[in-house]
């Protein structure tokens, strides 16, 4: 009695809440790999740029270097250009005042910073779900197979251990895939959540600095 | 361009891993399990070994040729016939002359024959008497024989209705241990139905159905028919169904399937 024969052995429900658990599995551990590689080079390229930035490169080519290779910038290097961009445009304007230019400038930093978090927490969601729901579908594929094995049970006469035993463990199947997909989810949804909290604090102080320096340059 | 590129790169390495993450998962599943299940499995080998009767009866040895009893050849016939016996000479011609002597020689001769017959007929006589004891030793010596061979013979057949008293006890053991093998597998095909017979309602009492099943030899059924119908159609064709639900069955294989497995009836109450 191998797993596999338990799994081709259970009812119909049963597989299919089989099936729809491995495709969530497989879906999370997919997820999960492609956020370690996001997470890993956004914070990789964050490092980068910071020591870049802070090691006194002129703004200009920093900014001319970010605009021509904005495919593969990085996030922390999107919101730098998008600030500086709008800096200058605004500066360029006559009678521009100081608050409404730096107001805007925040403003563009501000919406790509969202746009970015948004990229970097797509999916996380999806993690977060198959970690809370999928042990209840699993759970729901046991009870049904164990129902449908205390329902054959009925109609022994004599009921041995040997009759229940298949069934439950068929049905326990059921919850044991269930867990091996949402244990892996719901500790990679901490992990990520907690990455991603730190890169956003990172993201924040950065641009917060830099509308200080822009502020600077103004005067 | 190149962000693109590294974004579908990194798509590939997800999918590969996730892949190997699943393949690696469902090892451990499978053979983490199959290692736990196979102690169990080696005692159940145990077990059946222990408790069943070997399927093949004991090669019977071929029973050892009735000792030969040489037929003794029947002693011949003794010749009893006897010599004649020996014609009285005819008396010569007696000469006048010589009548007397003749006479008296003749008389000599004749007393001298008469001897001789004498002793011819007692010789003859002691002769008869020895091949007349001849003939008694004989008859005893074939009397014998013949006791001798009746004897083996009977004693030849003793020792064949000792072996086919033997045979017969070694086959019936074989049998009675096939019949066992043949209930043992009966009564997990009957379980195995039974499990899946789903009594329909309408069922009043415990009508009998049988069931004639036809097997190939995997186990698989190939044919249900209800035999003798428990007077519910309901309850026919739950066991038609159960029967058909069940399968594949366990059974033995070779010979023993082909008696008794091919076709064989199956009796089913609701309540039993």
């Amino acid at each position: 009695m191998s797993v596999l024969s338990l799994i081709t052995g259970a009812s119909v429900p049963v597989q299919l809440v089989m099936g729809a658990l491995l495709l969530a599995s497989l879906f999370s551990w997919y997820y999960i790999f492609l956020k370690i590689f996001t997470l890993r080079r956004a914070a990789r390229q964050t490092a980068e740029f910071e020591r870049e930035f802070w090691s006194g490169a002129d703004l200009n080519a920093l900014y001319q270097r970010a605009a021509s290779g904005r495919e593969s910038s990085g996030t922390l290097e999107r919101i730098f250009e998008a600030g500086f961009r709008e800096f200058t445009k605004h500066r360029r304007e006559p009678g521009a005042d100081v608050a409404a230019l730096m107001d805007s400038t925040r403003r563009a930093m501000r919406a790509t910073y969202q746009r970015e978090m948004d990229s970097l927490e797509s999916s996380l969601s999806f993690l977060a779900s198959v970690g809370s729901v999928s042990p209840y579908v699993g759970l729901l594929g046991t009870v049904w197979g164990i129902m449908n094995s205390f329902r054959g049970l009925a109609n022994v006469a004599q009921a041995t251990l040997g009759h229940v035993a298949p069934g439950i463990a068929e049905a326990l199947i059921a919850t044991a895939i269930g867990l091996f997909a949402a244990i892996p989810a719901v500790v990679a949804y901490n992990r990520f959540a907690g990455d991603v909290n730190r890169l956003a604090i990172r993201f924040e102080s950065f641009s917060e600095e830099f509308s200080n320096i822009l502020q600077r340059q103004v005067r | 361009m190149a962000a693109m590129a590294l974004r579908s790169s990194a798509e590939a390495w997800a999918g590969a891993l996730t892949f190997t993450v699943h393949l690696l998962l469902l090892a451990l599943l499978v053979f983490g399990v199959s290692w736990q299940q196979q102690k169990v499995d080696t005692a159940q080998v145990v077990e059946l070994w222990r408790d069943l009767p070997s399927s093949t009866p004991p090669k019977e040895e071929p029973p050892p040729p009735p000792p030969e009893v040489k037929p003794v050849p029947p002693p011949p016939q003794p010749k009893l016939e006897a010599k004649p016996p020996p014609k009285p000479e005819p008396a010569p011609k007696a000469d006048i002359a010589l009548k007397d002597k003749l006479e008296k020689e003749r008389k000599l001769k004749e007393q001298a024959a008469l001897e001789a017959e004498k002793k011819k007929l007692a010789a003859d006589k002691q002769r008869e008497a020895q091949r007349e004891a001849e003939l008694e030793k004989k008859k005893k010596a074939e009397a014998d024989a013949l006791k001798a061979k009746q004897a083996a013979d009977a004693e030849a057949k003793r020792v064949a209705a000792e072996q086919q008293l033997a045979r017969d006890k070694l086959a019936a053991e074989a049998a009675a241990a096939a019949k066992r093998e043949v209930d043992k597998y009966l009564a997990g095909i009957q379980a195995k139905v039974r499990r899946f017979v789903l009594v329909p309602p309408s069922v009043q009492g415990n009508p009998e159905a049988e069931v004639v099943v036809t097997l190939l030899p995997g186990g698989e059924v190939l044919n249900v028919r209800v035999k003798k119908p428990s007077g519910n159609l309901a309850y026919d064709e739950a066991v038609e169904r159960a029967v058909r639900r069940a399968q594949p069955f366990e059974v033995p294989s070779g010979e023993l399937f082909q008696r008794n497995f091919r076709e064989f009836t199956m009796a089913f109450r609701p309540q039993s």
